[in-house]
């Protein structure tokens, strides 16, 4: 039942959020404010793990809430929550600066082995944590021991690295078929984790 | 979770490589005019994807990024904004020619890569902030025959004075407290001692009847200098921001006080009604 709980909380954490939206079409200010200071503690850290410089995640930070401000209207409810919208935004921009700059990461070792920051997260809980969508990053986090090792890289290498499917066949050196699969498993993993597995 | 429908459907297998961003150029086109073409299987899917994808992160430990990058970034707003609207909204009334706005507007932005730049504008910002100026649409009223004392009407006006009166060297600032007839009144006057052109605030004012006006006075050794009128009309003009040109005040050492009174339209050459608000500068 907790789940349902989560997910009430979620639809109106989103309701929420789309209002502040739309008070930052109209320019407000304090609304902006409000969405940064519930999501940068997320963010932030998203960031920092694919470019790997605090520097430039701050900067990143800032584009997408610049961007927020200005283009609050090209958010499309049908494609998913306001949440997933920014959080895609702030992904989009750190793996282009990760290309642009060239610094392909020193991290593609291709072992198995899931990075640190995964290890130290799907610990149990931090007491130093922020509370930022707290239950769902719970629940995200023993979701993540469901998932195999092989699952959580792959998704690591897509989703931190910006890798492409083929590439990571060829890194891992596996049929590109069997990371297709096992990324769409992981994928539904994490849906199921909370509750999402039918919107 | 996929039917046999969904299966068939042959851009499903484009709906992962998109959301991250790796579909190519061709492909991507292609998908995306499908999306267009309002496929709500594929759409429902993406919205799937981005809800799950956008938990990947909350795997990760949740950091607040240091105060400086949220200033920096509402820095940028104002800034970007001034630029933008500093064209077409700055030639407004009451302004005086002698402060051209737009020389403010491009010292900020230009300085604004440098970190002298950006400190200026978080202080700024910061400082605005506390001065609660977000509040929308600050208004109108009026000014004296000697437009001593001009209503910052728009927002843009107001930041654009208060950036130019925050770069200053020196800034003064005294506090205003609600007396007898507006307990819950208050008033700031933060100013530029060199160029003599200050900020003021006030809040909470009662309103005024058509024709009574507000009428800010400088105290100095003894003598009530009349600084320009002012209305509050409606509840909006409540919270309202002025600019004071030629306010002769050295320093705060150089006064004794400032106070509103209550005064017949078109203001008096010494305050004859009661006292509304009233600030020190020996207190402070
Ligand atoms: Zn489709």
């Amino acid at each position: 039942m907790w789940l349902l709980a989560l997910l009430v909380q979620r639809t109106e954490q989103n309701k929420q959020d789309a209002d502040l939206l739309e008070r930052i079409q109209r320019k407000d200010q304090q609304a902006l404010a409000l969405l940064y200071d519930r999501y940068a503690p997320v963010l932030y850290p998203l960031a920092v793990r694919i470019v790997a410089t605090r520097e430039d995640a701050e900067e990143i930070l800032q584009e997408v809430f610049l961007q927020v401000w200005e283009k609050a209207s090209a958010y499309i409810p049908d494609r998913g929550s306001v949440y997933s919208w920014i959080v895609a935004m702030c992904r989009h921009r750190a793996i282009d600066r990760l290309r642009s700059k060239g610094h392909k990461k020193k991290s593609k070792e291709t072992d198995l082995e899931p990075s640190q920051s995964v290890l130290h997260a799907t610990s149990d809980s931090d007491p130093h944590d922020l509370i930022v969508m707290k239950g769902y990053a719970e629940s995200v986090r023993s979701a993540l021991k469901s998932l195999s090792r092989l699952e959580v890289k792959i998704l690591e290498l897509s989703y931190y690295e910006g890798c492409s499917q083929s590439e990571i066949a060829k890194m891992l050196k596996m049929p590109l078929g069997t990371v297709k699969t096992k990324m769409r498993k992981g994928i539904q993993k994490l849906r199921q984790a909370v509750g999402k597995d039918e919107v | 979770m996929t039917t046999k429908q969904e299966e068939r459907h042959k851009y499903l297998d484009l709906c992962i490589p998109y959301v991250f961003g790796r579909l190519n150029p061709g492909n991507r086109k292609q998908f995306e005019a499908h999306l267009a073409s309002g496929c709500e299987v594929c759409s429902a899917e993406l919205a799937r994807l981005n809800e799950a994808l956008a938990l990947f992160p909350l795997t990760l430990k949740q950091e607040q990024p240091h105060r400086k990058v949220k200033e920096r970034l509402f820095a940028r707003i104002v800034s970007a904004k001034r630029t933008s609207e500093s064209r077409r909204e700055l030639p407004r009334r009451g302004l005086k020619k002698e402060t051209p706005i737009t020389m403010a507007t491009e010292a900020v932005v230009t300085s604004q890569r440098s970190w002298f730049g950006y400190a200026i504008a978080s202080v700024a910002l910061l400082i605005i902030v506390a001065l609660g100026i977000y509040t929308n649409d600050l208004i109108i009223t009026v000014d004296t025959q000697e437009q001593k004392i001009v209503a910052l009407q728009t927002e843009v006006a107001q930041r654009e004075e208060m950036l130019k009166i925050l770069q200053s060297q020196h800034i003064e600032m005294v506090l205003m407290n609600g007396m007898e007839p507006s307990p819950s009144g208050y008033g700031k006057i933060f100013w530029d001692p060199v160029k003599k052109t200050a900020i003021f605030q006030v809040s909470q004012l009662p309103m005024v009847p058509e024709d009574k006006e507000y009428q800010l006075w400088v105290i100095r050794k003894g003598e009530k200098l009349p600084a320009g009128v002012f209305a509050v009309r409606s509840e909006k003009e409540q919270e309202s921001y002025f600019k004071i040109m030629n306010l002769n005040v050295e320093s705060k050492k150089d006064v004794e006080a400032f106070a509103v009174t209550l005064e017949p339209k078109g203001g008096s050459p010494q305050p004859t009604g009661s006292i509304y608000l009233l600030g020190t500068t020996s207190l402070d």
